[in-house]
Formats: C-alpha cells, sequence, structure tokens
C-alpha cells in the first residue's frame, strides 16, 4: 500500500515541480515586478511603487496604440480564419475530387515556424523585388511600399497569420464534422433540403460548441502576437504596427524597465484569463457529461 | 451523403484549388528565390526555373560556407528541441498516467482540477514569464546556453504533453491493468508490458507536436540566447533587421528552418493530424 502512494506521487511530482518553479513562481514574480520599479544591470534595486506602473500605462499612447493594434490583429485574423477553415472543412466534407491531397495542402502550414511566415510574406510585399509588386506592375500599376504604410503593413502581417492559422481552423472542424451524426442529414435530405439548407440549419449548429472553442483558443495564442509583427514591419513604421507583447519586450529588454514591462505583460495576461477561463470551464462541462 | 451534380462539384474543386495557390504560392515564391541569381530577383517576375531564370546554387554554397551562425543553429535547435520534447513526452506522460490510474488530492483539487491546472499553463503569455526567468537564468548561469533553451521548452511543452499522454491512456482500458493485477503483476509490469506498448501511437504523436512547437519557437529564444545558443528562427529574424536584408540568404535560411517540418508533415501528415486532434469532437 505505501509503495502505491509512493509510486502515485512520483508520478505527479516532475510536472509539478517544474510548472511550479518555471511557471507559477515566475508569474508572481512578473506581479511582483508590475508594482515596482527593478533596473536591471543598472545595479537599481527593487522598490515598490504601488499602482504606479498601471496608472503610467492609462497615460502612455504607445501602449494605447499597441493595444488596439493587437485588437485589431486578433479581432480579423480569428474571424477571417474561422470564416474560411469553415468553409474549407465543408468543402472536403462535400467529398470534391482529390480531396485527400487537399487535406495536405490545407494543413500544412500551420507546422511551419512563424518567423519563417512572416518572412516569407515579407518577401511576396517587398517593394522591389516581392511578387506582390511585379504583379501589379504587369497588370500595370505603380508598385506600392507595402511596409511603409502602416494599415498596408498590417494587413500584411494579418495574412500571414490567416495563411498560417487558418489550418488550424480548418483541421479541427473537419475532426468535428466526420463526427457528425449523418442520419438528421440524411433524413432533412430526404425531406428535400437543399445543401445550404442542410448545413445552415443542421450542421452548424451542431458545431457550435466546437467553433466557440477553435474561436477561443486561436484568439487566446493571436493575443500574444509577436512573431510576425517581429519579422514583417518590427513594429514600423515607426511604432505604429506594433503589438502589445512586442511593446513589452522593447520596454523590458531594450530599455531594461522591467517594472513597466511585467505590467504591459499583467494586462496581457488579464485579456488571455478573460478569454481562456470561460472555455475552460465550458469544455470542462463537456468532459464531464461524457 | 449530400450529393454534388457536376457543375457544382467542378466548381468547388476549382475554389479548392485556388485556396492551394494561395497556400503554395508564397511558398514557392521563397524557395525559387533560393536558386535565382540577383540579376534574376531585381529583373521580374521569374517563375519557373529553367524557363524564367537559370537557377542556381550559389546563395545555398554561400551560406553554408560562411554562415558558420546557420550550422550552429541547427544544432542548437535540434538538441533544444529533441531533448525538451523527449523530457516534455516523459515527464507528461507519467503525469498523464497516474492521472488516468491513480486518485489524487492536492488540497481541495482532485484528478480532473489537477489535469486543467496543468493545461491552464499553456496559455500563458510567454512576456509574462519570461522576464522572470530571464533574471533566474542570469543568477543561475543559464542564459545563452542549450541547457536552459531545454529546460524552458520543456516547461513550455509539458502542458500539452501531460494533456495528450492523459487523453492517450484515458484511451487504454483500465480492465487491463485490473486483470493483470489479478495475475500477479505489479504496477511497474502493468506499465511497461500493457500501458507503454499500448500508448506507443500516441507517445509518438506527443514527441512529433513537442518538437514541432520547440522548433518553431521565437520569443523565449529571443530574449534567452544572444550568440552561442541561437536557434534557427532567431538567425532568420536577426538576418532581416540587422545589416540590410540580403534577400537571397534569408531566403535560404527561412527555407532550412521549414524544410523538416515540411518533410515530417507530408511523410506523417496524419500521424500528426491524429495527435492534434487526439480525444477531439467525440
Amino acid at each position: 500500500m505505501q509503495k502505491t502512494a509512493l509510486t502515485r506521487r512520483t508520478l505527479l511530482l516532475p510536472a509539478v515541480v517544474i510548472l511550479l518553479g518555471l511557471s507559477i513562481f515566475p508569474l508572481l514574480f512578473s506581479l511582483a515586478l508590475s508594482f515596482g520599479d527593478w533596473g536591471l544591470g543598472r545595479g537599481v534595486p527593487y522598490e515598490w511603487r504601488g499602482l504606479s506602473n498601471y496608472a503610467a500605462l492609462l497615460a502612455d499612447g504607445r501602449y494605447r496604440n499597441a493595444a488596439f493594434n493587437t485588437v485589431l490583429y486578433v479581432v480579423i485574423t480569428v474571424s477571417v480564419q474561422y470564416i474560411l477553415g469553415l468553409a474549407l472543412a465543408w468543402g472536403l466534407f462535400l467529398r470534391p475530387p482529390g480531396g485527400r491531397i487537399f487535406r495536405v495542402f490545407f494543413i500544412f502550414p500551420m507546422m511551419l515556424a512563424p518567423v519563417a511566415v512572416g518572412y516569407m510574406w515579407r518577401l511576396m510585399f517587398q517593394s522591389r523585388i516581392g511578387a506582390a509588386n511585379f504583379f501589379l506592375a504587369a497588370l500595370g500599376f505603380e508598385p506600392v511600399r507595402w511596409l511603409s504604410a502602416r494599415w498596408f503593413a498590417m494587413s500584411v502581417v494579418m495574412m500571414a497569420e490567416i495563411w498560417q492559422w487558418t489550418p488550424f481552423m480548418f483541421l479541427f472542424l473537419y475532426a468535428a464534422l466526420m463526427n457528425v451524426p449523418t442520419s438528421p442529414i440524411d433524413a432533412a435530405l430526404v425531406d428535400g433540403a437543399s445543401g445550404f439548407q442542410v448545413f445552415r440549419h443542421i450542421v452548424l449548429p451542431m458545431l457550435m460548441p466546437i467553433s466557440i472553442a477553435v474561436i477561443m483558443l486561436r484568439a487566446v495564442e493571436a493575443v500574444k502576437i509577436l512573431d510576425t509583427v517581429y519579422v514583417i514591419t518590427h513594429g514600423g513604421p515607426g511604432n505604429t504596427t506594433e503589438s502589445l507583447t512586442m511593446y513589452g519586450y522593447n520596454v523590458g529588454l531594450q530599455y531594461f524597465n522591467l517594472g513597466y514591462a511585467a505590467a504591459i505583460a499583467y494586462t496581457l495576461l488579464l485579456v488571455v484569463v478573460a478569454i481562456a477561463v470561460p472555455v475552460i470551464i465550458f469544455i470542462k462541462k463537456e468532459v464531464s457529461y461524457t | 451523403m449530400i450529393r454534388l451534380n457536376s457543375v457544382q462539384r467542378w466548381s468547388l474543386f476549382v475554389a479548392l484549388v485556388l485556396w492551394a495557390i494561395f497556400v503554395i504560392f508564397p511558398l514557392y515564391w521563397m524557395v525559387t528565390t533560393t536558386f535565382k541569381l540577383r540579376a534574376d530577383i531585381y529583373a521580374g517576375p521569374a517563375l519557373i526555373p529553367w524557363v524564367d531564370f537559370a537557377p542556381t546554387l550559389e546563395h545555398w554554397a554561400r551560406v553554408v560556407a560562411r554562415y558558420q551562425q546557420v550550422t550552429r543553429a541547427m544544432a542548437n535547435s535540434a538538441v533544444a528541441g529533441l531533448a525538451s520534447a523527449a523530457a516534455a513526452t516523459f515527464i507528461g506522460g507519467m503525469a498523464g498516467y497516474g492521472l488516468t490510474r491513480f486518485q489524487y488530492k492536492l488540497g481541495f483539487l482532485r484528478n480532473r482540477d489537477i489535469a486543467f491546472w496543468i493545461l491552464s499553463n499553456r496559455v500563458l503569455p510567454p512576456i509574462v514569464l519570461v522576464l522572470p526567468i530571464f533574471i533566474m537564468f542570469r543568477t543561475a548561469g543559464l542564459v545563452d546556453s542549450r541547457a536552459g533553451l531545454a529546460i524552458v521548452y520543456t516547461m513550455f511543452n509539458l502542458p500539452i504533453a501531460a494533456w495528450l499522454m492523459l487523453e492517450y491512456f484515458k484511451q487504454i482500458p483500465i480492465d487491463l491493468d485490473e486483470s493483470a493485477k489479478v495475475d500477479g503483476a505489479s504496477y511497474m509490469q502493468i506499465l511497461t508490458r500493457i500501458a507503454l506498448p499500448l500508448a506507443r501511437p500516441g507517445i509518438i504523436a506527443t514527441f512529433l507536436v513537442c518538437l514541432m512547437f520547440a522548433w518553431n519557437e521565437f520569443i523565449y529564444a529571443l530574449i534567452l540566447t544572444f550568440s552561442r545558443a541561437q536557434t534557427l528562427p532567431l538567425v532568420v529574424a536577426g538576418q532581416a533587421t540587422q545589416h540590410g536584408p540580403q534577400w537571397w540568404d534569408i531566403a535560404v535560411m527561412a527555407t532550412i528552418t521549414i524544410a523538416p517540418l515540411l518533410l515530417v508533415t507530408i511523410l506523417l501528415g496524419n500521424r500528426l493530424i491524429a495527435g492534434l486532434t487526439a480525444g477531439w469532437g467525440q
């Protein structure tokens, strides 16, 4: 009996120790940092500042801009990814010719390093040698300096994100479609429903719980956006396309203002928690019923 | 099953082909760029090798020869990736196995709460954790080392590894354990003779998923390494911002970075998909 208890604890111990040491402890450390000031490398000891970092955020235009950009990145990319992913999943569900080959093409972008994907899209929209401007020229248009204009630059970032993560939506929606019971679909078809009616009134409602889950999972990841912004625009022109993670990185590791960086990071964490907690409760409920 | 007439069938086909082209084209553009002479890169939209441009290995040869940085980054990525994927799969597997076979009580937390606590670590934004980890690593002398990266990636992959392994062990009926116990098998024998062989596809899938995340990871490497231990994504990103971009060289490095996963996806696509969607939608 005693040996069982020992085995039991040993199994869980390493995972718990690692997560406590490298996840929970830094989490609390960051919280403490966000309430103070610590000039790492300048030899300034930690000094408690209360809520002053958070108060400073409210008046910081660069922070507001980064927060606004992050919201735009998340809302636009995740909704486009969902719509396209759903369309692709439904398209393959209808068994087009060559379905199996399509599947590999529809999935692989999500496996690739976001940095390389970002670079790939930067190359597409580079003003002198990018494919986009070559095609514009072929159609008789003037070349566009995509990455020198804020909204064009953000569109390129969003394009890269949509390219990379639509596959994620497709993958999980398609897996869910494959598990949808076929009898209601067949019954509706016998009653003379069209393909679109079946999709709209039978399949879409059945996919609702999974849709919410994938949208939230994507949103939680997208809020942390850094890689593609870093490579494609590096926050520029100026700081106009910066995301929250990128701003936090700049403040913390370029200017070494750890307290302020931690405060930025913590506001991001609050957003993540606000999105994730309902999903986790939701998934938990689903799991307990099965 | 919904039946399409041939017009619908083929318009659907064309729509899917258009998406496939959108997916393939940027990749094709980048990979062909690595084989173009500078003059061809600037000349216009050269698309087809031997027709639009004469392919050259010049950039590949230069990158491999001149940038010692690239070969070292490959080694760093491989070592940190393999070590952390193995560690995360092993430690996550232990936790997953324990949580499906024993009853736990940590304070008010029961098995399901513990599993969710482990998983919930996955959603924490790295920017929150990485500043303290940087300070901790500086104290411990782990900044800019492969070991440090491997440790962080193990933590970073552990939630998803534990979760996937839990899903796989859950699918192994507990009756098998019970009957083995009746036959006098020890816990160790049950684990090595029953659970591990049956979970093998799950272990492989979990390992691959962790390896992918570690190989592609950027922000921890960006902050915790600066020269010796830089990984491939960092070398790619660094080239683009430091000295005026050498597009052709970066294209080679980016291609090197994505090539292994492209290959794995094509060869093991279905297994990886099964790994990612384990326990999904049932």
